[in-house]
């Protein structure tokens, strides 16, 4: 089960960059009262791929239900989320790999 | 244009918004049309992950209780006989939301009824009993759940949907499977064992029963008084033989529409569902009529509603579109009339209606009416309504102060089921 405690999660989300992204992006994390942290978008090492990465700090299942609906309501490449454990785990033994639903 | 298309018809079908900037509404182009087949992270039909459907595999097998809630994902995936076999092998009872109604034939064994506020008592006291709870194409409405906290706590739920962020978002689950009901289904039935819930099954007859003598009876059948709305909804499907599409409008025509109503075929009722716009069911009933000019489209409206597209009475006369309107006039808005006096004490506040002459309304529209007061003129009118394909204006005059029962109040749980004013159902009382 999903540990519904408040963290600080981080939010990628690898696009093509078009206008009007970044609105899109913060209505749904308004919608699910999520408060931004910090915010960073940069092109990616892929040419045509840029990549915006999201501190937020909430409850697990909000976070979740942000990044699934980034993927269903935005033209975006793929969305993840971590928390801080994971991404320090996944320089040394683990592979970043996306969430299965 | 073909990336609206390609998203409003795909997946989870929904509406797409598309804005035309007046220049373009008006400039030359040169047009070179090409379909769309992907959209960056967008995938209309995922595949279900095997280890999901191993893990509801064996949910379901060591389940004693299951129960199926399913709803208008199985008619948009066109899943119906894979529903059926399923329930077959799995001997598993199902309950519909207002939208999955007609996926399963009214006669079907394992249909239980509608679930939901004002669905049938079986299936909403069953949904807090079962021990495995499989939610197919559903989304765990509010008027579906009642009270969240309250909603099949002891159950193990299983939830399958197209849309991943439908899954888990109203009601945590057990195992949720994302992909096509169709697909989804036919793999879970080869995979499953045959079962036998014979005791189980049997257990929805008693609460049945009880809805029967205390509400369906005297709402379908009764000996005195005024025209009530459920014989009008049962004479329909008398008359026409549970075959004909069945469109509603919103309020008390809604529920008692869906309510009373039997299926013979899938795609049979048309509603709009938690959106509940008034006014909609007319519009509705000419589309579906178009749709399908073989088979009779009925649409049951209110006296509220009726009046807020009414001009599209001009459209039947001009199209000559067979509708069967049947208007159920009770001189209220009637479903915030019954919230008016079951929840604010009848404090009744801009509810009353004082309705224009509808034969005059219909007569000036070319369109075929008649208004209907006697119970013993009822299930003659009706025939008469559906002796030819023309439209046809049924204006019946029913009991003005009425409540559509039974219902889960608001704030409650959904096994909380008032039967009137002054009982609540509890244990097969």
């Amino acid at each position: 089960m999903e540990n519904n405690d408040i963290k600080l999660y981080t939010v990628v989300i690898y696009t093509r960059n078009q206008t009007g992204l970044l609105q899109q992006f913060t209505n749904i994390f308004t919608r699910q009262n999520l408060d931004i942290w910090s915010l960073f978008a940069s092109p990616s090492e892929i040419g045509g791929c840029h990549k915006l990465t999201i501190e937020t700090k909430g409850p697990e299942n909000r976070v979740k239900l942000a990044v699934k609906q980034i993927e269903r309501k935005i033209e975006v490449m793929r969305s993840f989320y971590y928390c801080d454990e994971e991404l320090v785990e996944s320089t040394g033994k683990k592979k970043m790999e996306p969430l299965e639903w | 244009m073909s990336r609206a298309f390609f998203i409003a018809t795909s997946g989870r079908p929904g509406p797409v918004v598309l804005d035309f900037t007046k220049n373009a509404q008006l400039g030359l182009t040169e047009s070179d049309y090409h379909r769309c087949s992907f959209i960056d992270s967008y995938n209309p039909l995922p595949a279900p992950s095997p280890k999901k459907i191993a893990d509801a595999v064996s949910l379901i097998d060591s389940a004693r209780k299951p129960l199926v809630v399913y709803g208008q994902g199985i008619i948009l995936s066109g899943a119906e006989k894979e529903l059926e076999a399923f329930l077959d092998k799995a001997d598993i009872p199902a309950g519909s939301t207002l939208l999955g109604l007609s996926a399963l034939k009214s006669d079907n064994p394992h249909y239980k009824g509608m679930i939901g506020m004002h669905g049938n008592i079986a299936p909403n006291v069953k949904t807090n009993e079962c021990d495995v709870l499989i939610a197919i194409g559903m989304r765990f409405d509010d008027r579906v759940t009642g009270v969240v906290s309250q909603y099949a706590p002891q159950a193990k739920v299983v939830h399958i949907d197209i849309d991943a962020s439908e899954i888990g978002k109203i009601i945590p689950v057990e195992v949720g499977i994302r992909g096509d009901a169709k697909n989804v289904l036919k793999i879970l039935t080869e995979k499953i064992a045959p079962a036998s819930h014979k005791e189980w099954n049997a257990s929805f007859d008693e609460p049945y029963n009880v809805e029967y003598e205390k509400v369906i009876k005297p709402e379908i059948s009764p000996d005195e008084g005024a025209v009530r709305m459920g014989e009008v909804v049962a004479t329909v499907s008398k008359v026409t033989g549970g075959d004909a599409v069945i469109i509603t409008d919103v309020g008390q025509n809604q529920l008692i529409g869906a309510r009373y109503s039997k299926f013979n075929s899938t795609r049979s009722l048309i509603s709009s569902g938690g959106l509940g716009t008034m006014g909609f069911g007319l519009p509705a009933a000419i589309g579906a009529k178009v749709a399908v000019p073989d088979r009779p489209v009925c649409v049951f409206v209110g006296d509220g509603g009726l009046q807020m597209t009414l001009q599209e009475f001009g459209t039947i006369m001009q199209e000559n579109i067979g509708v069967k309107i049947v208007l159920m006039n009770n001189n209220w808005l009637g479903n915030v009339r019954m919230w008016q006096d079951l929840f604010l004490g009848k404090r009744y506040s801009q509810t009353r209606m004082v309705n224009p002459d509808y034969m005059k309304i219909a007569s000036a529209y070319g369109i075929k009416a008649r208004r209907v007061s006697a119970r013993e003129e009822l299930e003659e009118a009706v025939r008469e309504m559906f002796a030819d394909n023309s439209p046809f204006l049924l204006e019946v005059m029913v009991v003005e102060e009425s409540n559509v029962l039974p219902m889960t109040p608001p704030g409650k749980g959904i096994d909380k089921i008032m039967l009137n004013e002054k009982e609540w159902y509890s244990n097969g009382k």
